[in-house]
């Protein structure tokens, strides 16, 4: 039993498309601690979900390494995936996609039980059904109901104990609140917290919301076009940020309070994830770009203090190290 | 909590609704009473022949009318809507199961799999269907001409490449939603995959494809009766035989007007039951 | 903003009064709107925010009688310029939109027309409402696409939508909206569908729109962070119902309603992490149930009363403000807590 419950080593996935493939991962490094909750942040074509579905298995790394509590974690379908299963779940952004529209939420969430322990008696699964139930704040009554019959949120609380009945030990959580209104996202922001807490998950939560990053993660990897940008712990990264990605992400947040950084915005488009630009990716966009950074694509330093950046301009901070991926 | 409230009765409430829908199936069902009850209830003969009382328009005694030979044109007509229904559903129901499950594999293996599989499908497709069906003829005996079976086996050779390209595309759909990759995260193997989470889902557009595939059936063995390939009695070749005495002297109007009659309502009456039932089952109408 | 609302004109642009909507949804009737008025004065951007289900965006669309064929007006009346845009005939209707007042969407990939050249339908707009030959019409395009910041206007107005970033389309949407000359421009959840830096481009550009051609705009959204950076005025939907108005720093900083109290609880902090994010249990009020005998928000709100129960409060001033309306029967600093 390491500490280190999830290690990414240099992953990059990419998709074959006509005339450029989609270099939708591009070397990504990072680690999860046991009971750590890490967020991984970007907008559109950063590869965050990407990243999430090759942890899952759901799609075969390109190059790269992914390890799960010491041992290779193969992609879906190989048999020496089969023990992860109950190791690793993950919560999808879609509540309404998430369930069989055939299936009764008793069904549901019975099957992964059903999976793995056949022998049961039915009044046994629904108890243990019951108890999820409870678990994640839903009335057992319901357990009749189909989806269409629930809410966003009671739906997403559904998927949330199916993933729960296996025991697993790392939740990924990709864009799980974000289809969901803002009272309802509070609530199961509440709730994954409270699970967080009973049942010692750790979480990978890959989210656009800056605003719920800040309230869930200790820790945070911002990914922008395929790489990680900046890594780092959450209070220090969102206070005092290191790359102008960050800082545009940051000052982009519409918010009463944020102060009027039209200074650090981000120009134009997001290019696209087939043709990203020579030398930093963001060069395109960066409001503190210089002549270097078309040219030279810089490497993802080391920062003094548990920190990591993307950019020539935190170059002369950086501790020498060997080639070391993540914190 | 007080109306259940199941994906299936949902559509069942939404077909309901339908008037069309409703009375395309209530005309099928009296239709399909008819053939198969009233023949065994009233001791009707379509078999023997009669030359005296030879083409009898309708009257007392042969309600319907007789035909070149004698025999009693209602005993007709309604054993031959019996074949006509077994063909049209018996071929639909191997049509359906054949291209069910040849189509859920297809798309859920996908990749070197499903392009065989749907060339062969493409390659069927090309071959003319007269071709086919003229070579089943012929692989049988002669006496076999007339028999149900090479037709059936004709037909349903035909019939269930539609529903293969139709479930196989639906599948590969599915095969990517969110639920589905939850069931095979949570360690469920292909079959149960397929069985529990693929096939109920595609359950809704069999049925209205099925559904759809009893007239097309029907109307093929009408035309295998034309072209005298059909088999010995059906409302096809009731029509068949009244077009093969038409003359400008006499005319047997009741010798194409019943066949023609129930035929052209059962065709409509299914069409209207599958529209209907593609309108209860598609989720876009879902709100 | 400066959350100052600016000085009112004698009459205001467009004036909602007592707007009742609902839809007919297999045989019963849901009243999305119910009593709504509010007014918006020249150059004004008033924020209209609620969740799912408020009645936002019903209450946009029945401006522009732009409803679906289920959903109609029951009652009330949109003065505009002094006319009752609900009592418009269709032609006249059909002048207004996209001339005095215009509209765009969530999702720009909808709102073009993937078959059409852009410049074509933009410069549908010049043609029909500003009465430009087709030529002309073209070139205000291709000028206007300019004015938004798309880059390369003229070689992207001959293209199709489907070769633009969203972005980029919504910029186009504005450009298009803006091509009529519209006085009055509703946006339902312009930013909603877009990536989190792109959004801060466009409220940009829309507040350089107000500032220089002293547009008018009703935002509907349900961000209350994007009206907290564009809107002087916002009024807070619930049920169907309005229940608080105020300048958008009033409402924001000090709300005068448990249920905005509740959702500015809600929403997580960037500036700092919160034990807990306050939530609201339950969920909205069915809205096909007939008049309501009590509060709309009674059964969710963590402050409810006795009488809120007893029947449902009126929109009405908390204090000498008349502008600061709040529906809700506890005193202002009850809710402040």
């Amino acid at each position: 039993m390491t500490d280190v419950l999830l290690e990414v080593t240099n992953l990059a996935v990419h998709f074959p498309a006509v005339p450029l493939p989609v270099r939708a991962v591009d070397g990504v490094s990072f680690r999860i601690r046991r009971g750590e909750t890490l967020a991984l942040v970007g907008e559109s074509g950063c590869g965050k979900s990407t990243v999430a579905r090759a942890i899952m298995g759901l799609v075969p790394p390109t190059t790269g390494e992914i390890r799960f509590d010491g041992a290779p974690a193969p992609p879906l379908g190989e048999t020496a995936r089969r023990p992860l299963l109950s190791k690793l779940q993950m919560i999808f952004q879609d509540p309404d996609a998430s369930l069989n529209p055939r299936l009764t939420i008793q069904a549901s969430i019975a099957e992964p039980i059903e999976i793995r322990e056949p022998g049961l008696s039915r009044t046994e699964r629904e108890s243990r059904v019951t108890g999820l139930m409870n678990d994640v704040g839903l009335d057992p009554s319901m357990r009749a109901r189909y989806p269409h019959e629930l809410s966003g949120g009671q739906r997403q609380r559904v998927c949330i104990a199916r993933a729960l009945a296996v025991r697993p030990e790392l939740l990924v959580c990709d864009e799980a609140v974000s289809a969901l209104d803002v009272s309802i996202q509070a609530q199961i922001l509440n709730l994954l917290v409270d699970l967080r807490e009973r049942f010692a998950l750790s979480f990978l939560f890959i989210t656009h919301d800056l605003r719920v990053v800040r309230h869930l993660a200790n820790r945070v990897a911002v990914m922008y076009l395929g790489q990680i940008v900046e890594l780092g712990p959450t209070d220090a990264l969102f206070d005092a940020p290191r790359h102008p990605y960050t800082e545009a992400l940051l000052a982009a947040v519409p918010s009463l309070d944020a102060a009027r950084a039209v200074a650090t915005r981000a120009r134009g488009d997001i290019p696209s994830p087939s043709n990203p630009p020579s030398g930093c990716r963001f060069h395109t966009r960066c409001p503190k770009v210089f002549e270097r950074c078309p040219k030279e694509s810089p490497e993802l330093f080391v920062l003094s203090d548990d920190r990591h950046c993307r950019c020539f301009l935190a170059e002369s901070e950086a501790v020498p190290s060997v080639r070391s991926p993540s914190a | 909590m007080t109306e259940k409230s199941g994906p299936w009765t949902d559509a069942y409430r939404r077909l309901v609704k339908n008037r069309l829908a409703v009375a395309g199936a209530g005309v099928v069902a009296v239709v399909t009473g008819l053939c198969f009850l009233l023949p065994p209830l009233l001791g009707l003969d379509p078999a023997t022949t009669n030359p005296s009382i030879a083409h009898q328009p309708p009257g007392a005694g042969h309600l319907l009318g007789t035909d070149g030979l004698g025999r009693d044109y209602l005993a007709r007509v309604l054993v031959g809507g019996q074949t006509s229904l077994l063909i049209g559903f018996a071929a639909t129901v191997a049509s359906v199961v054949v291209g069910v499950l040849y189509g859920a594999v297809s798309g859920y293996y996908g990749g070197r799999i499903d392009e065989v599989m749907m060339r062969f499908v493409d390659f069927l497709y090309g071959v003319p269907y007269m071709f086919l069906v003229i070579l089943i003829m012929l692989l049988f005996s002669e006496t076999a001409r007339g028999n149900p079976l090479p037709v059936f086996v004709a037909l349903g050779l035909v019939e269930w490449l539609t529903m293969a390209r139709v479930v196989r595309g639906q599948v590969l759909t599915l095969r990517e939603r969110e639920f589905v990759l939850a069931a095979r995260l949570l360690g469920a193997g292909d079959f149960r995959v397929i069985f529990r989470h693929i096939l109920p889902n595609v359950a809704g557009i069999v049925t209205v494809y099925g559904t759809l595939t009893v007239p097309a059936v029907i109307i093929l063995e009408s035309f295998l009766s034309f072209l005298g390939l059909g088999v010995k009695l059906s409302w096809g070749q009731l029509v068949a035989e009244a077009v093969g005495v038409v003359n400008p002297i006499r005319s047997y109007w009741w010798l194409l007007l019943w066949p023609s009659i129930l035929l052209a309502t059962t065709l409509l009456s299914l069409n209207f039951l599958g529209d209907g039932l593609r309108d209860a089952v598609d989720p876009k109408a879902r709100r | 903003m400066t959350g100052e609302a600016p000085e009112r004109d004698a009459t205001p642009l467009l004036s909602v009064e007592d707007l009742s909507t609902e839809y007919a949804i297999d045989g019963r009737v849901v009243r999305a709107v119910t009593h709504v008025s509010f007014s918006i004065g020249r150059g004004q951007v008033v924020g209209l925010v609620g969740e799912s289900g408020s009645g936002k965006s019903a209450t946009g669309l029945s401006i522009l009688r732009l409803l679906p064929r289920e959903g109609r007006i029951a009652g009330g009346r949109v003065l505009f310029e002094g006319t009752d845009l609900a009592k418009l005939p269709e032609a006249d209707m059909r002048r207004v939109r996209g001339g005095r007042i215009a509209m765009i969407f969530q999702d720009p990939m909808t709102s073009l027309n993937p078959y059409l050249r852009v410049e074509e339908q933009l410069a549908e707009a010049g043609v029909l409402h500003l009465g430009l030959s087709h030529r002309k019409a073209v070139a205000e395009a291709v000028a206007l696409l300019e004015r938004v910041g798309v880059p390369d206007a003229s070689k992207r107005a001959h293209g199709y939508p489907h070769e633009m970033s969203g972005g980029m389309r919504q910029r186009a949407m504005i450009a298009m909206a803006l091509l009529g000359k519209p006085s009055l421009l509703i946006a339902d959840e312009p930013t909603t569908a877009l990536d989190v830096t792109i959004q801060a481009q466009i409220l940009d550009l829309l507040r350089e729109l107000v500032r220089e051609r002293g547009l008018s705009v009703i935002l509907v959204t349900h961000d209350l962070g994007v009206v907290a950076e564009i809107a002087d005025r916002i009024l807070v939907m619930y049920a169907g119902r309005i229940v608080e108005t105020g300048s958008a720093r009033e409402v924001l900083t000090r709300p005068f309603h448990p249920y905005t109290l509740s959702l500015l609880r809600s929403v997580p902090r960037l500036d700092r992490r919160a034990s807990r994010l306050e939530s609201i249990a339950g969920m909205p009020p069915r809205l096909d149930r007939g008049p309501f005998t009590e509060c709309t928000f009674a059964p969710r709100c963590p402050l409810v009363r006795e009488g809120c129960r007893a029947r449902e409060p009126d929109l009405a001033p908390a204090g000498p403000d008349d502008r600061r309306l709040r529906r809700c029967i506890l005193a202002p600093d009850e809710v402040a807590r």
